[in-house]
């Protein structure tokens, strides 16, 4: 039988090559845009000159250099000069702005034909305290009169060029963990902050993009009807992925309670906040990036080339040498020039079973990426547009992807005191991956187990059946939102936005007719979709009580609808090798599953002005959640934070810098969901005859469990802004927490029902550091440490006997969640293993992390820098394949007497080791001090302007090589990211049988004009 | 001041109407269905049906780990997913695990019994078919659970939480709803399956005039009542057949079973043939050729040939709940209790005669003796029963029932333990019988927490 890659999935599929041509297209008609601008010359002149950092003198790049009254204006280059072509004789102002500096300003002369030289010197905005921020204010507030933490993150002062959203948060605060998943192409990644809050409900923080909420969660993992858990791709894609890089102006982050309270029921994980690119005044500034890169799967599965601190001394290794990747060479793409251990390309030279390259792309893993976008506009009408596309083959066999997103963002100020906001976005995601992770009828699998797999072969030709599985999805996602600001008088302003983010995902998961593991032939049709509606309301009045006190006071409301709906088609049994539909099965299911839940409430808020220095923040939300039980009612969640900028008082010596001391309490909730608080029964059918079962025994008062967090920080600046400090002491007790309690199965409804009973704590410290070692004007170096603590104890669990849950076990006394399980207590006999049962090896999440980021700036405005992020102090089970079954595992190679034939092991291999390799234990031991460091990325900024002609005003090279270096402390053969099935949507450190996350290296061109 | 007061009020009654949006936040979600709707009649054939769907996920569920614990089929290596742990298959049942098929058990019991309460005391007067097959599944369930647990719990009258007991409990339980059933339903087919049920009922409580009277009111050989199955379900697919199928899983074989033989693989014990190789006996197939090994290895063994059985050959196959020929074979048991053994013989015989088989002692290759006696009679139907009802979640019950009364539960089972010291060295014994689970130990205060 030859399998071949069919077309049946047509409608979703794109050719990689065809679009390289497309891409060359754009790039034509983007430079024949960059030239065709601006060709006026009668009556002008032009302004050059150079920004420069007031305390080092190093030139500044990215620096929006305009001329507020004639909408002209350009971006520094690398090395901070500027030239303003064209510029109307006579007198004009001209300004110099970027985040983090203070605006600086003069007016300049321009004569016919003349040329005017101009310098700026910008000085930091040190602790940035007049900065606007919105995220859990009401309205907006200065940075000053905030009490509690809060992240802000500046794509601008990003050394590496990140691809994501996602990439972006990783290590860029104190507080904030992304953990990856594995080497599957599209594959999201894991969003945490301030660990957990909840062992039942979700622990995602809630995302919002313009004030309008978006999906937080991955999409879903979906697999056939034929095994729900894994027989797919197991990969699950992230909204934020979806959002062009270059679109994001800023982000910011609330961490806990104390920050999240007005967004009342369902913020207790959290708030991300993105803001994208407005408009601004004056000429269009285009900006143009082109990404080329490769990668290459770092080495993995071998418990020889790394030291397995496990590992006897005396086993001989280089005797009985492991395959580097777990025998899945044979099926790696490789990097470009052949790095990496893949052979895919070798082995398609070589000719083997070409009938599974068929159709397929072979060579290197290779990602492409092209954006463009373009700001500007006039006094009362501004806008930001940008168009993306992103095209990669993975290091998988059958992974491509191939993306496209657009956004238009419009700022209209008919009037001084009435402004519309309106932004809007589209993204269109294609991918193809190989079935993989936990699945019987995926490559991994199967090829890690040997001949013990579900082929009975280790044989190439046996195992590439599984690439036959034809895996696609298509990702749309929409988001648009209005928002109206209205200030009828100085002291009052009003906001309202309302949005729309709609997802939806439509997957394709066919094994064809011959597919040598299902003969006959299956197909799954899924459509998922997600629908959230935001309206949010506020305003703000601001009243002069006497001299030097000032209150403002708040009020608004706020209502999200969130709404799921899934159909799904499933066939199987095709009467040939047609290409099939659904409908072409000869027997053929559908499924349907909607789900709505609303949340709204209202809150008050008071800030106490003192002196521009004192700050006291009190305020209250109400909420009612859909979720919640009949007799519940509404929660209400208070506030209140201390806001002292100690630095303005008189007796701080005004040569130390900026020292804000601040406090906060607050609480919000998670709500349950949405069918927990009902009783119901499940309609399932039985052979064509309608029936009900018990579903959900149902709680009248189930309510939202309840977060408390009080904390407590300091941000400085000192030294000249040469040191930035932050402290967050966090304390966070969930009462009420939402436990699944197991109902007693003789009952009739068995299994559990969500209630209020548990309470949960969790705390840490929060510390940001970052230094300006070296600072002159064509030599810096500059390094940041982020470094946090995170402690959880389960407080009670209401009367409840310990569970599982979260992927580790759920106890009084212990971590949330503590891994358990059976402890060899004679790990290095020769003898059989001894176990002591229930033993609590520790906590899963990590309870330290420290990330650590340097630059090195060199003349020519060359930087160079790293960032590495080290976690440590838990635990993890990571067992990549089921012992159990008597596979072959390539873990156990070193110990097995004859390790190509037979999985006996020898004489003198110690109990631990019996415990991990012997089926009938159950691949016991296999615990580890999962502590681990890794650099994220090195990169190098290379400015290149003087290639481009003046009108191009910045032009930026950037090379990156990411996910390059991993250290682990016990863990010796597998990356401690690595997580299950469920991918982004995990609710815990699992893992499940997958290639670990490729290196990557990509060159990025940015200009703009 | 004006414009001010103009946006205050405008403001509050945003907020009333957020207000009210909260009071008013009544979001109902299709799909699921309230307790309340049930009440209805027009719902009262789903609830009915309800129970016989959960009955068919338990007896689904127990027919495939009792075939592996009863050693119907040889465990193949295969763990997690479809199959089962590694001391599972060597024969021990962890106290306190399978916590599912208890659920499943129990559950059909509660939704009949609701069903029964709410057809009983509605205002209406039900359907008697309809009430009929309610207890019918409640009768059945509590048999499938006097079968195969030991012990198990039976709430009170109230609701509230019962103790341990023995399986005399549901037995008698399920001898009274069967009773109702015969009396209730109008419709031939309920009472058949009701008496069918009661003969079973009667069978394990050793009333054996009882027994043979209500099987013999079944008296067509090829009647059968059967539970559905639909492969398009993953918790009513077949689970024998997709365990046992070639794709996905090939977890299991038939080889080294009574029905499969050693195939020569194996010098101890030495090379036996196997019943079905020997007869060709149809109720009980095997594969003849083995193209591949089953999916992974067992410890002790490395990979075993994929001869797999092919008594179910798809996930839609039906599994009997009872049929005539047990019917037979019940008749012929009271009447070995009663030691009529040559009037036992021929009903055994008659049973073999409708398979298309010969007499059992006349066809096996290795040669059976004629019976002569009781004890050699009821050995022969012992078998019968075992082959007869291959797959059907009966033949661990049996077993524990015979080895109870003193007769040799064992007699027919295929002997693992000389094969590999896996089935002797790492296991503490053979499992009898299904604990209740952890989750009924843990949650309810009158059973104890030590299985």
């Amino acid at each position: 039988m030859t399998l071949r890659q069919t077309d049946a999935g047509a409608p979703l599929k794109r050719s990689f090559k065809k679009h390289r041509v497309t891409m060359s297209g754009c790039l034509i008609l983007m430079a024949i845009l960059s030239f065709s601008a601006g060709t006026a010359e009668a009556q002008t002149g032009q302004i050059v000159g150079q920004v420069t950092d007031a305390n080092s003198g190093a030139p500044l790049s990215a620096v929006q250099v305009y001329l507020p009254d004639t909408n002209i204006g350009v971006l520094s280059r690398g090395d901070g000069r500027f030239i303003i072509l064209n510029v109307p004789v006579g007198v004009h102002e001209i300004a110099a702005a970027r985040i983090g500096y203070g605006l600086a300003s003069q007016q300049v002369t321009v004569t016919v034909g003349g040329s005017v030289q101009v310098s700026f010197s910008l000085s930091t905005q040190a602790l940035g305290l007049d900065e606007i921020v919105v995220t859990g204010t009401a309205g907006a507030s200065r940075r000053r009169e905030i009490g509690n933490s809060i992240s802000q993150l500046n794509p601008a002062d990003m050394l590496s060029r990140p691809v994501s959203a996602t990439d972006m948060l990783q290590s860029a605060a104190p507080g904030i963990s992304v953990t990856g998943i594995g080497g599957e192409i599209g594959q999201g990644k894991r969003i945490q902050l301030r660990g957990n809050t909840s062992v039942s409900m979700d622990n995602t923080p809630i995302i919002y993009i313009d004030g309008v909420r978006i999906m937080s969660g991955a999409f879903p993992q979906t697999a056939g009807r034929d095994y729900r858990a894994g027989r797919g791709a197991n990969v699950t894609v992230s909204p934020l992925d979806a959002i062009n890089p270059e679109d994001i102006e800023r982000i910011e982050i609330i961490k806990g309670s104390a920050a999240t309270t007005l967004y009342g029921t369902e913020a207790a994980a959290g708030v991300i906040q993105v803001f994208t690119k407005r408009g601004s005044t004056g000429a269009p500034v285009w900006t143009v990036e082109m990404q080329q890169g490769t990668g290459w799967t770092p080495v993995f599965g071998n418990p020889c080339r790394n030291v397995d601190p496990d590992m006897p001394a005396g086993v001989a290794c280089a005797d009985n040498p492991a395959s580097n990747y777990m025998f899945m060479e044979p099926f790696l793409r490789d990097g470009w020039f052949g790095l990496g251990g893949g052979d895919w390309g070798e082995t398609q030279a070589a000719g083997q079973a070409n009938d599974y390259y068929a159709g397929r792309e072979g060579g290197a893993m290779w990602t492409q990426l092209y954006s463009a976008s373009v700001r500007g506009g006039g006094e009362d009408l501004q806008y930001f547009a940008s168009a993306l596309h992103d095209n990669q083959l993975g290091t998988m066999p059958n992974d491509q992807l191939e993306k496209w997103a657009m956004r238009g963002n419009f700022t209209f100020t008919p009037a001084d005191n009435l402004q519309l906001q309106w932004n809007t976005s589209y993204t269109n995601q294609w991918q193809q991956n190989t079935a993989s992770g936990n699945n019987a009828q995926g490559i991994s699998l199967n090829t890690f187990r040997r001949e013990r797999n579900y082929f009975g072969s280790s044989a190439f030709e046996d195992i590439a059946n599984v690439l036959g599985f034809d895996i696609q999805q298509r990702i749309e996602r929409f988001t648009t939102g209005a928002t109206v600001t209205y200030s009828p008088l100085a002291n009052l302003t009003n906001r309202l936005t309302i949005g729309y983010d709609f997802s939806q995902q439509e997957n394709r998961n066919l094994r064809p007719f011959g597919f040598r593991q299902r003969p006959k032939g299956a197909l799954l049709n899924n459509t998922w979709q997600k629908r959230l509606l935001t309206f949010d309301y506020v305003s703000s009045y601001i009243v002069d009580v006497a001299d030097a006190l000032r209150t403002t006071f708040s009020w608004g409301g706020q209502a999200v609808g969130d709404e799921m709906r899934a159909l799904e088609g499933w066939g199987e049994d095709y009467p040939g090798a047609a290409e099939p539909t659904v409908s072409s099965a000869s027997l053929r299911i559908a499924e349907e599953n909607r789900q709505r839940v609303w949340n709204a409430g209202f809150f008050f808020q008071n800030v106490l002005d003192i002196s521009n220095k004192y700050f006291v923040t009190t305020g209250v939300r109400v909420d009612g959640n859909s979720a919640f039980g009949e007799g519940f009612g509404l929660q209400v969640y208070p506030k209140a934070s201390l806001s002292w900028v100690i630095s303005d008082e008189d007796f701080f010596p005004e040569s130390l810098g900026q020292v804000k001391l601040r406090t906060a309490y607050g609480q919000s909730g998670r709500a349950p969901g949405a069918f927990d608080a009902v009783r119901t029964w499940s309609p399932v059918g039985w052979g064509g005859v309608p029936a009900f079962v018990p579903q959900n025994v149902g709680n009248p008062d189930l309510g939202p469990e309840v977060t408390r967090e009080f904390e407590v920080g300091f941000d400085a600046s000192l030294m000249n802004d040469r040191v930035n400090l932050t402290y967050t002491y966090f304390n966070q007790f969930t009462t009420d927490a939402l436990m699944r309690v197991t109902q007693t199965p003789s009952g009739g409804f068995g299994g559990s029902q969500l209630e209020n009973v548990g309470k949960i704590s969790n705390t840490g410290h929060e510390v940001g550091l970052n230094l300006g070692l070296v600072q002159y004007a064509n030599y810096g170096w500059d390094v940041g440490i982020f470094f946090t603590t995170n402690g959880s104890e389960v407080v009670s669990l209401g009367g409840a006997a310990p569970f599982s849950s979260l992927s580790g076990w759920i106890q009084e006394g212990q971590p949330v969640p503590v891994e358990r399980g059976r402890l060899v207590t004679n790990p290095t006999a020769i003898a059989k293993p001894e176990y002591e049962q229930d033993y609590i090896f520790g906590p899963q999440l990590p309870t330290k992390t420290l990330s650590m980021n340097t630059s090195v700036r060199l003349p020519k405005g060359i930087v160079l820098s790293a960032l590495g992020e080290y976690r440590g102090g838990h635990v993890i089970e990571r067992n990549p394949i089921s012992i159990s079954r008597s596979v072959r595992s390539p873990i156990c190679r070193p110990f097995y007497t004859d390790p190509d034939n037979t999985i006996t092991l020898r004489d003198d291999t110690p109990a631990l080791w019996r415990a991990r390799c012997t089926p009938s234990e159950r691949g016991r031991g296999y615990w580890y001090d999962s502590s681990y460091f890794k650099l994220r990325h090195v990169s190098a900024q290379i400015p290149v302007d003087v290639a481009f002609p003046d009108r191009i005003n910045n032009a930026l090279l950037t090379v990156t090589l990411s996910n390059s270096y991993l250290w682990t402390k016990e863990l010796p053969w597998m990356d401690p990211e690595t997580l299950g099935n469920q991918g982004a949507n995990s609710t815990g450190l699992n893992s499940s049988e997958r290639v670990v996350s490729p290196v990557t290296f990509r060159v990025s061109l940015r200009i703009t004009f | 001041m004006k414009t001010i007061g103009t946006l205050f009020r405008a403001s509050g009654a945003v907020l009333v109407g957020t207000t009210v949006l909260l009071a008013g936040c009544d979001v109902t979600n299709p799909g699921p269905v309230s307790d309340e709707f049930l009440g209805d009649k027009a719902s009262h054939a789903g609830l009915v049906n309800g129970a016989g769907r959960r009955l068919a996920e338990a007896v689904n569920g127990v027919s495939y780990t009792g075939a592996l614990i009863s050693r119907e089929i040889f465990p193949g290596g295969q763990t997690g997913s479809l199959g089962h742990p590694v001391l599972v298959q060597g024969g021990w049942i962890e106290p306190g695990s399978y916590g599912g098929h208890f659920n499943d058990a129990v559950q059909s019991r509660f939704i009949a019994e609701s069903a029964i309460k709410i057809l009983t005391e509605s205002e209406e007067a039900p359907d008697p078919n309809t009430l009929a097959q309610a207890y019918l599944w409640a009768g059945y369930a509590y048999r499938v659970i006097a079968e195969n647990w030991c012990e198990t719990v039976i709430p009170a009258a109230d609701g509230s939480p019962g103790s341990l007991v023995s399986s005399t409990a549901p037995l008698a339980a399920a001898e009274q709803h069967f009773s109702n059933a015969i009396s209730t339903a109008t419709d031939n087919k309920w009472k058949l399956a009701g008496y069918a049920g009661r003969a079973q009922i009667n069978l394990w409580m050793g009333d054996w005039s009882g027994a043979s009277g209500d099987a013999s009111q079944i008296t067509d050989d090829s009647w059968s009542f059967d539970l559905n199955m639909s492969n398009l379900d993953n918790a009513t697919r077949n689970q024998l057949w997709f365990a046992n199928d070639n794709s996905p899983y090939r977890a299991f074989s038939m080889i080294y079973t009574y029905y499969g033989g050693n195939q020569g693989l194996s010098s101890n014990p030495p090379a036996f043939v196997g019943y079905t190789e020997a007869t060709g006996d149809p109720r009980t197939p095997v594969a003849t050729t083995s193209e591949t090994w089953a999916n992974a290895a067992l410890e002790g063994f490395g990979q075993v040939p994929f001869l797999n059985s092919l008594h179910y050959t798809s996930g839609d196959d039906d599994i009997r709940l009872a049929s005539g020929n047990e019917m037979r074979l019940i008749e012929a048991e009271a009447m070995l209790n009663t030691g009529q053994w040559s009037e036992a013989m021929t009903l055994i015989n008659q049973v073999r005669a409708n398979a298309g088989m010969n007499d059992l002692f006349t066809d096996y290759a290795n040669g059976l003796p004629a019976a002569s006696d009781v004890a050699t009679a009821m050995s022969y139907l012992m078998r019968e029963r075992g082959i007869e009802l291959w797959g059907e979640a009966r033949r661990w019950g049996d077993q524990r029932r015979w080895e109870t009364g003193g007769l040799g539960g064992d007699q027919q089972l295929a002997d693992f333990e000389t094969t590999t010291v896996l089935f002797t060295t790492t296991i503490p014994e053979r499992s009898r019988c299904l604990d209740v689970p952890d989750a009924e130990r843990e949650s309810n205060p009158n059973v104890p927490t030590v299985g």
